[in-house]
């Protein structure tokens, strides 16, 4: 097989498998976005975890996504979060277990969007720069 | 008559009083009390205009010869305080209010070269400020790497201290043409000639930056909207199946790469590099066009090469799609243009 049947497969496959995962991440994030925001605002989006800057930015959208994207990071993975930006967080955040457990699949779905994201770059690299030109 | 208004920062150990002998000039205590009570008039979010906190922002209307306040300027004062008039100074002032210091110190140093953009009178200093646009968003992001920690207090003091000093180099005369020596707490001076509303334009610069970031982070997601749209047409339009294919590869590419991007853009964002304040996400935006282009281009060029043994156009059934959209169209047009002839010759 040419090297460049070869890359068109795997480019549908990578962009197969883009297609699939990335914008029911997108939604998750969005409705996620939607419950935790009311919830966790008034406890987390405040000093000293976000600055003054980001609590005028992250208002609205996009960069509130941000915000609720934190959110999850600090409900997927605690002790990381609270290293990063939830430093001295010691109050319990009130949020059940199944919203933990669709806060795992959201982000777990972003990684793996972005692993194969990368491999969309790394192979559109390699197509422009070495068979391309 | 000209004269300016003024976004001036109260400075500790300002006093009312100072502030109008500095602008107006000594005048009566009659009319000093005129002008605070006109001074309050434009200010309705101060308190009280005999104590003044510093760093408040307050604005002002100033005679060009703040030594000769003109017997008929309260006037003009009255006309500038109409409520809503001035939607650019509350918004400066809703954001000033919820900076700290080092954010204000840094926006009191670039916002006259960005006020100075939209309210230049002269065509020749606005685009010798359009030209320097770059440098003004490098010191912006400068901030933003100190406070996300890239950057300690002396090397981000260091580093904006250099682009300003670039900056005031490259804009040369037009600076001190616009600003002459800038006393310290003159935020933003804007000319105007009495009876023309000139602030219009410093109310869309306004605008369009807090509006930037929205609407470049939406720009990958519209020009993914813009491009199927453009694109249905174009396959419409192509004259051989080839051409029908590549377009549809090129848009699928696109979106594609915008899609990518806006993921791993996001877990970076989220695990790596926060804040992230509004000249990142423009950038991140801006990047996310760039991308979904170069994507589309390149799935484009190897669908090309594979030599095309793929009819998607027939498989996905777009061909019919497309070219139902586009009869559609004209329908439409058809269907008007008869209408508007039947009501015309009713």
């Amino acid at each position: 097989m040419e090297v460049a049947d070869s890359l068109f497969v795997v480019m549908l496959t990578l962009s197969a498998m883009i297609f699939s995962v990335v914008p029911f991440a997108f939604i998750l994030w969005y409705a996620l976005h939607l419950v935790l925001s009311p919830r966790l605002d008034p406890l987390l989006f405040k000093d000293p975890y976000f600055t003054r800057s980001e609590q005028v930015s992250y208002q609205c959208f996009p960069l509130s996504f941000l915000k609720s994207g934190n959110y999850v990071y600090l409900l997927v993975a605690p002790s990381l979060a609270k290293k990063r930006r939830f430093k001295g967080l010691s109050e319990p955040v009130p949020v059940g277990r199944v919203m933990r457990i669709v806060c795992v699949v959201q982000l777990s779905l972003m990684c793996l969007g972005s692993l194969v994201g990368i491999l969309w770059f790394l192979l559109m690299g390699y197509a422009a720069f070495v068979v391309l030109l | 008559m000209p004269y300016q208004l003024l976004a001036y920062e109260v400075q500790p150990g300002d006093s009312a009083d100072q502030i109008i002998n500095r602008y107006y000039g000594p005048v009566s205590q009659l009319r000093k009390a005129e002008i605070k009570d006109k001074i309050a008039s434009l200010n309705p979010h101060l308190s009280s205009v005999t104590a003044l906190p510093p760093g408040q922002l307050i604005m002002l209307a100033t005679p060009k010869q703040y030594c000769a306040v003109p017997a008929n300027f309260e006037r003009i004062i009255e006309a500038e305080a109409a409520p809503g008039k001035h939607p650019w100074f509350h918004q400066l002032n809703d954001e000033w209010r919820s900076m700290d210091r080092a954010e204000r110190d840094l926006a009191y140093h670039v916002s006259p070269y960005m006020a100075g953009a939209g309210a230049a009178s002269l065509a020749m200093m606005n685009t010798t400020f359009r030209t320097n646009a770059p440098l003004v968003g490098e010191i912006a992001s400068l901030y933003e790497s100190y406070r996300s920690g890239d950057l300690s207090k002396g090397q981000y003091d260091y580093r904006r201290r250099v682009a300003l000093r670039t900056l005031s180099e490259k804009l040369g005369p037009t600076q001190s043409l616009l600003y002459g020596g800038r006393p310290p707490g003159e935020v933003i001076r804007i000319n105007r000639q009495s009876g023309v509303s000139s602030t219009a334009t410093i109310d869309r610069e306004m605008r369009r930056m807090t509006g930037l970031a929205k609407t470049a982070s939406r720009g990958g997601i519209a020009l993914s909207v813009v491009g199927l749209g453009v694109a249905c047409h174009d396959i419409a339009s192509a004259a051989t199946r080839q051409e029908k294919n590549e377009i549809l590869v090129q848009s699928g590419g696109s979106i594609t790469s915008g899609l990518a991007y806006a993921v791993v853009s996001g877990v970076a964002l989220l695990l790596i590099a926060t804040p992230v304040g509004w000249v990142g996400a423009l950038t991140i935006g801006l990047g996310g066009a760039i991308v979904s282009y170069g994507g589309g281009a390149v799935a484009r060029k190897i669908y090309d090469r594979n030599g095309s043994q793929i009819d998607f156009v027939e498989k996905l059934g777009v061909d019919h799609v497309c070219s139902s959209a586009s009869r559609n169209e004209s329908y439409s047009a058809t269907e008007s243009i008869i209408s508007g002839r039947a009501t015309f010759m009713r």
